[in-house]
């Protein structure tokens, strides 16, 4: 048999699988179709799915096609046109070009005085790193602890959220070998009882490192034993930095230099 | 009989009923349809008739010449900065035309972030140079903001009972989460700023996008609808989008205080 036979022969074949289904598929169709309690269902169907298509309609309508309608009225809109109600000559305008570059230059001058040419560090409380600055050049960049945004309940109702503050910050104090006064919430947070405020008790030494610099209302950056918890936020609101960041933040830094947190 | 004409008058009310329901709210539609077209125009008459320059400023000079033009465009991002470096608080300076997003404190870039893609909307390309110098030369305000994160990550901790149960609930540090950063600002001068992490969304995050999204065109929804039952034109923002490193998007968005300032070069 050549190719043409073989080809007759399945395509006859292929037609008539073909109509057998069909035809299957229709009775089976047929038998649904005259079922009374098919055609119940078949009409609650019907009904759900008009009102499926009209919910869908009026959310294309609010959601797509009004935004549409506002970008093709924003691009209809006519550009507008300067009006002067006096022409300027030349000389008018080239004295005036002189007076604004002149006026740019006093603002621009203004805006790089704002940045200090002493000292300075700033301090990511979000990816808890710092950099150090020192004239208007980065000296030194690297990790640090923050607050940890814990909210501590005692019993008593008293609350403390332990973060660190954000804003502009002066260097109020230098310590060395600073000695922690604890407050109240350290010994809360690790179920001890609270001693008296003048007690022993209340005074650790060692944990703050070799040096501290005060910001004022309690908080200070002073260095860690927990060097491996550097980068992530664990503190209860003062900036801890590593042996060697601290100690040259430490010289860099003086009373009075501002410190940036954000 | 009774019982036959009394089930047809139920039907009948019930039918007309949903007849005025339906009217109802195709008047609703039709007149969110016109408050939502006259709001981007509202907008439009504010940003060209409000910021029209006087004769005396130096706004006029616009058009006269391309040195005029650029000279003026700097002294409006100029006077802006000016203005932010004189707060005490955090704000945002945007620049466009260098891609960047910084972040400024009494002058000071505290942080800075190179943005990969801006889109911005067709609004700000209609009023002439003059008003749009005068527009930027002055901060805008952000009054509202919707995100994906949360601005103050809390965790709340109960004060255990001894040491023991100290030792038993030590907290471990918190890492940032994989969590799909995307926040929108609302200014004051129907400017809103769209900042959206550049990174490449997993199904998780884009779900939380999609959430997103879906709670914003919600509250369009609710906020024009209110604004048609008080028979006032609904505010309208053209958008300014941008895409930055998640963790700067994430920093930035932690950092902004309420009202932050912003400033605007295009």
């Amino acid at each position: 048999m050549d190719f043409n036979e073989w080809y007759r022969k399945i395509k006859i074949t292929g037609l008539q699988i073909f109509r057998f289904l069909a035809d299957k598929i229709q009775s089976i169709l047929k038998s649904i179709s005259e079922d009374p309690k098919f055609r119940k269902s078949f009409h609650a169907i019907q009904k759900y799915f008009i009102v499926a298509g009209i919910i869908v309609g009026f959310i294309i309508y609010f959601v797509t096609i009004i935004p549409m309608l506002q970008e093709l009225t924003i691009s209809l809109l006519p550009k507008t046109r300067l009006s002067r109600t006096v022409e300027l000559s030349e000389s008018e305008i080239r004295n005036r070009i002189r007076k604004l570059e002149k006026a740019s230059l006093t603002t621009e001058n203004r805006l790089k005085l704002k940045i200090p040419y002493q000292p300075y560090l700033v301090v990511n409380s979000t990816e808890n790193k710092f950099y150090l600055y020192s004239r208007r050049k980065l000296v030194r960049e690297g990790k640090c602890s923050t607050g940890s945004y814990i909210m501590l309940q005692a019993a008593d109702e008293r609350k403390w959220i332990f973060k660190t503050p954000r804003g502009v910050f002066r260097i109020q104090g230098k310590i060395t070998s600073p000695v922690w006064k604890k407050p109240d919430w350290a010994f809360i947070e690790e179920g001890l009882p609270v001693p008296s405020p003048n007690s022993y008790l209340r005074y650790e030494f060692g944990v703050l490192g070799d040096y501290a610099m005060s910001l004022g209302r309690g908080y200070l950056i002073h260095g860690t034993l927990y060097q491996r918890f550097l980068g992530m936020p664990v503190t209860h609101g003062c900036i801890r930095l590593g042996d060697d960041d601290l100690k040259t933040v430490y010289q860099y830094l003086n009373f009075g230099s501002k410190v940036f947190i954000y | 009989m009774h019982h036959f004409f009394s089930r047809v008058h139920s039907g009948f009310k019930a039918f007309k009923i949903y007849k005025i329901a339906a009217a109802l709210f195709f008047v609703f539609c039709i007149l969110y349809l016109i408050f939502s077209i006259l709001a981007p125009i509202k907008a439009y008459r504010h940003i060209t008739s409000a910021y029209i320059p006087d004769q005396n400023e130096k706004w006029i000079l616009s058009g006269t010449s391309e040195i005029a033009d650029s000279l003026l465009e700097r002294s409006a991002m100029l006077d802006s900065r000016l203005l932010l470096s004189e707060n005490d608080s955090i704000g945002i300076f945007v620049s466009l035309s260098d891609s960047l997003l910084n972040l400024v404190l009494q002058g000071v870039t505290i942080h800075q972030s190179k943005i990969s893609h801006i889109g911005t909307g067709k609004l700000l390309s209609k009023p002439d140079k003059a008003s749009l110098f005068k527009y930027l030369s002055t901060s805008f305000m952000i009054e509202s903001y919707r995100s994906t994160i949360v601005k103050v990550p809390v965790v709340v901790k109960h004060a255990p009972k001894d040491t023991s149960e100290a030792n038993k609930a030590r907290y471990a540090p918190q890492l940032p989460p994989d969590e799909y950063v995307k926040y929108t600002l609302f200014s004051d001068k129907s400017l809103k700023i769209v900042i959206q992490q550049e990174e490449k969304s997993s199904c998780k995050q884009k779900l939380t996008a999609f959430s997103y999204s879906c709670r914003n065109k919600l509250r369009t929804f609710a906020g024009t609808s209110s604004a048609i039952f008080r028979l006032r034109i609904p505010d309208y923002h053209t958008s300014i989008k941008i895409k930055i490193p998640s963790n700067d998007a994430r920093t930035i968005f932690r950092a902004l205080p309420e009202n932050a300032s912003l400033v605007m070069e295009l």
